[in-house]
């Protein structure tokens, strides 16, 4: 009993101090509305990034010149990816960049890709690497849907994932 | 009646388990909106939970570590810090059995800043866990008389 009136205690302690303080501060969280994600900031879209279509992409890869990039989340690249991609989701690109920051900067040519044509992550993602400092950076805008309608395989192991 | 040692124990116990959840819980007070994004990322609760989660969350941590340190409120506040260890290894093993690799935001909300894997992340918090154990075996055990 005694212990279950000390959780109790804190509990409500901490409770009715987070409300105040919450109430109080500049930046506090809205207790009437539900979590929404925050779109990230991101760079504006310039149009004189380079696209490759299927058959120029499938060459490149048979060639091994590109590094293939994903911009899907990670849920989606494991559910399903263009074999040799690696992961680097627009929504944690700093944390994945860091990762494959040797990868990215070793000369090679990076293509980015996402989900179709509508999808402009792969755009912003390759907006945000040229602003990073990569060299040579092109779009595949027909993205994971275009891939599979060439009937293309796909890949479900982690590419970079950790 | 306890030795000497014991008792310094204990006290090394609480201090440990004390100071690391007053840590973990001053950067997520500062930065709710980003508290509420690591929370999201987890997958695990309701969007309608978030905001309350990443408002009362890291005060629970900080009262409850700081009536650690204080040695008030001993039992409750160790029964607590070590339910919530254990909520977060079930949250980091949920996402490591999916597959995803997610900022545990366990002692920052900076994005990208944990290290290492989420395995080690979970034998840390396993080892957390230790000294919860012996602060509540020493209650159960040697207070036994005062128990309720």
């Amino acid at each position: 009993m005694r212990t279950c009136l000390e959780i109790l205690l804190i509990a409500v302690a901490s409770f009715v101090v987070a409300l105040g303080v919450n109430a109080l501060r500049d930046n506090g969280l809205s207790l009437s509305t539900a979590y929404q994600v925050q779109e990230p900031v991101l760079p504006e879209l310039t149009t004189d990034i380079p696209t490759v279509d299927l058959d120029t992409l499938k060459a490149l890869l048979q060639g091994d010149m590109v590094m293939l990039v994903d911009a899907r989340d990670d849920a989606e690249f494991l559910a399903g990816h263009i074999p040799g991609a690696r992961s680097l989701p627009l929504n944690r690109k700093e944390s994945a960049y860091d990762e494959l920051r040797d990868e990215l900067v070793s000369g090679r040519t990076v293509v980015t890709y996402c989900v179709d044509p509508g999808c402009l992550d792969s755009t912003y993602l390759a907006a945000w690497l040229l602003e990073m400092g990569v060299g040579d950076v092109m779009v595949y805008p027909g993205g994971i849907k275009g891939w599979q309608a060439g009937d293309q395989p796909v890949e479900r192991n982690r590419g970079g994932l950790k | 009646m306890k030795s000497r040692a014991w008792r310094a124990i204990l006290l090394v116990c609480r201090l440990i388990l004390g100071g690391v959840f007053v840590y973990a819980s001053v950067d997520k007070i500062v930065h709710p909106a980003a508290f509420a994004d690591i929370l999201n990322n987890y997958n695990l609760v309701p969007d309608w939970t978030i905001h309350l989660l990443a408002i009362w969350l890291p005060w629970i941590e900080l009262t409850a570590g700081l009536f650690l340190i204080a040695g008030v409120f001993v039992r409750g506040s160790a029964m607590v810090l070590g339910g919530l260890l254990l909520v977060f290894i079930a949250a980091l093993g949920v996402n490591l059995l999916r597959g995803f690799s997610i900022d545990c935001g366990c002692f920052t909300t900076t994005k990208g800043s944990h290290t290492g894997s989420m395995v080690g992340l979970i034998f840390r918090d396993l080892a957390l866990l230790v000294p919860a154990v012996l602060i509540l075996w020493d209650q159960w055990v040697h207070l036994r008389p005062q128990r309720d």
